[in-house]
């Protein structure tokens, strides 16, 4: 008896002599005097060809080592060159004068046939099939200066061209095949290494054109679950995380050693209402959804007041923000009034599919919201796909009422154009000729005010007149931040570090 | 025998490679939708399409899988556009190390305690007290043990990390790809001691789960065996108990607990795909379960066939494992 | 080697006291008891939902949520994140969480018992068959399984114990398999095969009914186990859709809120912890007094 219990003491013993040992080396090796930090998100970069897959996590790490032409300017609220010094344009001519004196991570200089290869690379790519549409061809002019020809005239260019980061012609000739583990950029810093699911690292590079980075060295690491996150930055294993849960704000701002920084998001949650479904052809009924939802209600008590309501779809960080349009009120009689006017005094019954863990809280969102339906006469059955199902099944019009979160553009165009325009997708299967009509004026119009009243005016009648969606809300991004680190995000998403700097 | 054995793996694996790939393209859910940007055109994405081969019918595309994986092309992830079998199998040593060292510490747990209670029928500490700490074991969902520990572990007491494998900045020769071998191989004892910080709370979450289950299976395997004569015998005999239990019993209920073995590596390999997710650990099952969300479908029957190769493989073993713990035992 | 003595004496003393035990309590049935009793109660609170349950499960008051636990006597567990009362959604919850372990359980035991009995009893080319379609099915890792399952089947009740029958009917199906192969050469079935009864009854009245009690114990331990792989498949977004709560969704919804309210997966859990202790109690008993090797000790 003694023995055995000898032996169970030892290994317990030898477990907890090797937890001290372990627990005495600390979180990693510090070096001195280097200013890194770790940044956490829930999902690794898909790839290092910055043609191959599209999502705004990996986009926002590749802009640290690669630059586009143009970039959007949330502040001064218009494009601003990166790599381009000046652009025209003309009908269906962008000339674009690109930077002299730029050279690439592996010294060699940038110029006119860089920005054509790297289109030309994109053009080929899925990443840029929404380009095709726009691009007939680019060409060379002289060594710094790059035209780039339209289909037709097309004033939203440039916000489809932020996303296509240039890279160095002469690195793929050289490398061939094998670029894809030599990604060379003009960016502030430059690539490291990439262990897959375990971190992503980038250093200060040696030579900016620009004003150099503050950062000596960004490492990322996915961390998917939300409760991992939060801890990993309270132990000070990670210096900023993504998506930090409304409820945990107020617990980490008590923090002495930790912030949240909130920023206004460009997306934009909404409730699409497809005509495809009897009851929505009529515009009564869907005006009567936008009555009998209480937003305000929801954004106080479900997501913790963290988010504005969403008024038209496009929200004051978007180009051509109507700030005139008056929000539907919250009013349950009104709502019902209008359902019997249209002929449903009881109602109707209906699948609602809800995104599940990919917008914030939209399990409870989606559930308040059916709750709120019902009080009026609407008998929702919320679907709670899993995302693979969820998404195909919107994008191929399959289901006639989904909670969805659209995207982070500034410019409104592509959004409306996916979603309202006639016969571009099904997503809610709209046909409305006088929107069409405003579009397409829109997209003609190269004069940045005259397009600017274009969208409040296409807003306007499609927020009043086709309500073909309820809009909710944008909600406010957090990140948390530990103090030591000084950065601002930006509204979009992508988290960028090119000024960042450690105190 | 064996060659028979060996044949008979074949239809397995077509069967497998059949119901994968079956169920996939039945499943709602195109990879176009979800790996195509928003605002292609129609003619962009027909044409993507076509490249991946996904406008053929079922059976067609079935007829070229199994033409190329015969010769070892599983083709390109549609997401990472990458070959697949370089995909999946970087993330292999991984996947298996954690399986590994979770297996030993269950083994290292569930046997002792097994046979303890076992011997110890009825006492209320060693037998009612680790069957309903076994019994907690079995009812905890792995997830949920695994966020309890970051949270005690890795936040309050700020002991370990919360995931990862390894810090980075951390030199380390990569060898077998299992860091805690090639640490060792190496003797690089910084490397070792990270990784060992990395993967004890992922381990302990998998192993206790498995543990839980081993040691419910070693003790009724154990009480079949002292319930036999020739432990009667051997008391009768007046061999000391020790001996009787250590030599007698426990050779005789290996064979049950190898069998153990082949069964946990199934829940080994399944349990991967949630621990991996909660420590972020870059395995295999983390991998699967992204490629499931964007059906891309190269990945998932690459991965569920490999799985497929490993859990046969390993039962392969155990078969010879048998044969060398008990003669009377024949393939 | 000086230990065995006292722990012979030991057992000579716990020998004669549990036989007196033995016949006040009859101890062999302990577990039964306990485990049974366990059982029932978690039956009689599901069906009797509507009438112990203090709160309409589905009744959203944002205006409560997040109340704490004990600290309200109208809602004695708390609140969620809704407003919605607690224990009322885990005593609604055991309606859905034992409906899925139950019944899923049962299919699979039928389905796998059946198969495996076939596969057994004629032998030859139709065992190879049943086994191979076995074997496929080990090797396709469970788990797994039912991700693609569900993900093809979409969610919902139905489909989710479609997806845990087929991943888990295999067990069984090894299981009668390997017994039935030492019952079909006993007398009874070699005479009733004489007396030229029809295969499919003598499967069904001659050998499936004694494979009943290794067929029993299992399903207790597998309802266990469903319980909670439903819950990792909620963990993976793929369980029953909220509007129905089981204790695996609260457990998986709950988990971001463990620091802010670690309520909302604590009891969930705990009920799954007393439903599995309960459930395996309840087969390890019933072992112990249907198992023959085990009888008597």
């Amino acid at each position: 008896m003694t023995k055995r219990t000898s032996v169970l003491g030892s290994v317990v013993g030898a477990l907890f002599a090797l937890a001290t040992v372990m627990s005495a080396v600390t979180c990693g090796p510090v070096q001195a005097k280097e200013a890194s930090i770790t940044v956490a998100q829930s999902i690794d970069v898909s790839s290092l060809n910055p043609y191959g897959d599209i999502n705004t996590a990996t986009f926002a790490m590749w802009k640290h080592i690669m630059e586009p032409l143009v970039l959007f300017d949330f502040n001064k609220r218009t494009y601003y060159g990166v790599l381009a010094e000046s652009w025209t344009m003309k009908d269906t001519e962008y000339v674009f004068k690109i930077r002299k004196g730029i050279r690439f991570h592996d010294g060699n200089e940038l110029t006119a046939h860089d920005v054509k290869f790297s289109l030309d690379q994109a053009l080929n790519s899925i990443q840029a099939v929404i380009l095709k549409s726009a691009i007939k061809s680019v060409d060379v002019v002289d060594d710094h200066t790059v035209r780039v020809n339209t289909k037709t005239p097309f004033a939203n260019l440039l916000s489809r061209l932020k996303h296509i980061v240039i890279v160095s012609q002469k690195a793929h000739e050289k490398w061939g095949a094998d670029i894809k583990d030599h990604p060379i950029g003009t960016g502030p810093f430059k690539f490291v290494t990439w262990k897959k699911g375990n971190y992503f690292v980038v250093a200060k590079a040696g030579s900016y054109w620009g004003e150099p980075a503050k950062l000596d060295k960004i490492i990322w690491r996915p961390i998917q679950e939300d409760a991992s996150r939060v801890t990993a930055l309270e132990s000070g294993e990670v210096d900023v995380i993504t998506a930090v849960p409304t409820h945990e704000v107020a617990r980490l701002e008590k923090k002495p050693n930790l912030r949240v920084e909130k920023t206004r998001a460009l997306r934009q949650l909404f409730i699409a209402l497809s005509p495809r479904f009897e009851p929505f052809k009529n515009p009564q009924v869907r005006k009567a959804m936008n009555h009998a939802i209480d937003v305000d209600y929801i954004i106080k008590n479900v997501l913790d007041g963290m988010a504005y309501r969403a008024v038209g779809p496009t929200g004051p960080q978007h180009i051509g923000y109507n700030a005139n349009i008056k929000p539907y009120s919250y009013d349950p009689k009104k709502a019902r009034e209008l359902l019997a006017q249209a002929g449903y005094p009881n109602g109707f019954d209906l699948k609602f599919n809800s995104s599940s863990g990919r917008y914030v809280k939209d399990r409870e969102v989606a559930q308040v919201i059916a709750d709120q339906l019902g009080r009026v006469g609407i008998r929702t059955q919320i679907v709670f796909g899993e995302h693979g199902t969820y998404w195909s099944d919107i994008t191929k019009g399959k289901v006639n009422m989904y909670l969805s979160g659209g995207f982070n553009e500034e410019d409104p165009e592509l959004f409306l154009s996916l979603y309202y325009e006639t016969g571009i997708t099904p997503r809610i299967g709209l046909s409305d000729p006088k929107f069409d009509e405003l579009l397409r004026k829109e997209r003609m119009t190269m004069n940045p005010a005259e397009s600017d009243k274009l969208l409040q005016e296409i807003s306007a009648y499609a927020y009043n007149e086709m309500v073909p969606t309820i809009s909710l809300w944008h909600p406010v991004d957090l990140y948390g931040v530990n103090n030591r680190l000084v950065w601002k995000p930006n509204p979009n998403e992508e988290m960028y570090f090119h000024r960042a700097y450690v105190k | 025998m064996l060659r028979r054995r060996l044949i008979g793996i074949l239809p397995v694996f077509l069967g497998v490679s059949l119901i994968v790939f079956v169920l996939l393209r039945l499943a709602p859910g195109d990879p176009l939708s979800l790996l195509v940007p928003d605002g292609s055109s129609q003619a962009e994405v027909e044409r993507i399409r076509h490249e991946w081969g996904l406008d053929r019918s079922v059976p067609v595309q079935y007829w070229e899988f199994l033409k190329k994986a015969t010769l070892g092309d599983f083709g390109e992830s549609y997401k990472y556009r990458e070959p697949v079998s370089k995909l999946v199998l970087e993330r292999l040593p991984a996947t298996v190390e954690l399986a590994l060292l979770s297996l030993l510490i269950s083994t290292m747990v569930a046997i002792p305690i097994g046979i303890v209670s076992a011997v110890r029928r009825n006492s209320a500490l060693w037998d009612h007290g680790t069957m309903s700490l076994a019994l907690l074991g079995t009812s905890m969902p792995p997830f949920w043990l695994g966020i309890m520990l970051i949270i005690v572990l890795g936040g309050q007491l700020n002991l370990l990390p919360v995931g990862g494998r390894l810090t980075y900045g951390i030199e380390l020769t990569h060898i077998t790809g299992l860091y805690l071998l090639d640490s060792i191989l190496t003797l690089n004892w910084e490397a070792f001691s990270d990784a060992c910080r990395h993967i004890i709370m992922p381990a302990f979450t998998m192993g206790v789960v498995m543990a839980a289950m081993a040691a419910r299976i070693t003790r009724s395997s154990m009480l079949d065996v002292l319930g036999q004569d020739y432990i009667t015998t051997a008391r009768i005999k007046g061999l000391p108990e020790r001996t009787v239990i250590l030599k007698h019993c426990l050779r005789n209920s290996l064979c049950t607990i190898v069998t153990i073995l082949g069964i946990q590596l199934g829940t080994l390999l399944a349990g991967s795909i949630i621990i991996e997710t909660v420590f972020s650990w870059p395995g295999v099952g983390s991998l699967l379960i992204q490629a499931i969300g964007y059906r891309d479908y190269r990945v998932v029957q690459f991965t569920v066939l490999l799985f497929a190769f490993i859990y046969i493989l390993v039962n392969l073993l155990l078969d010879f494992v048998y044969t060398w713990i008990d003669p009377r035992v024949r393939i | 080697m000086d230990i065995d003595q006292p722990i012979r004496h030991v057992d000579a003393v716990a020998f004669q006291f549990s036989r007196i035990k033995k016949r006040i309590f009859r101890k062999k049935y302990l577990k039964i008891y306990v485990g049974g009793s366990i059982f029932l109660a978690l039956l009689f609170a599901s069906l009797l939902a509507p009438i112990i349950a203090p709160h309409d499960p589905a009744k959203l008051d944002l205006t409560l949520k997040l109340l704490r636990a004990f600290e309200s006597e109208d809602f004695i567990l708390g609140t969620d994140n809704l407003g919605r009362d607690l224990l009322s959604r885990i005593i609604y919850g055991s309606r859905i969480s034992l409906l899925i372990g139950v019944v899923s359980v049962l299919f699979a035991a039928t389905l796998g018992a059946l198969l495996g009995a076939i596969s057994a009893y004629f032998g030859k080319y139709v065992d190879e068959l049943i086994m191979k379609v076995v074997e496929i099915f080990l090797a396709f890792p469970f788990l797994l399984l039912s991700i693609v399952i569900m993900a093809f089947l979409g969610p919902g009740l139905t489909n989710i114990i479609i997806a845990l029958v087929l991943s888990r009917w295999v067990q069984f199906c090894r299981l009668v398999r390997g017994e039935v192969l030492s019952i079909k050469g006993r007398d009874h079935v070699v005479a009733a095969k004489a007396l030229g009864a029809k295969d499919m009854y003598i499967i069904v009245r001659h050998i499936l009914p004694y494979t009943m009690p290794s067929l029993i114990v299992m399903c207790t331990f597998e309802v266990a186990l469903v319980i909670i792989y439903e819950s990792s498949l909620s963990f993976l977004g793929l369980g029953v859709p909220a509007s129905v709560p089981t204790w695996g969704t609260m457990l998986a919804e709950g988990r971001t809120y463990m620091m802010a309210a670690p309520w909302l997966s604590v009891f969930p859990g705990l009920a799954i912890f007393v439903t599995v202790l309960g459930i395996n109690l309840l087969g390890d008993g019933l072992r112990d007094v249907l198992d023959p090797r085990m009888r008597g000790r």
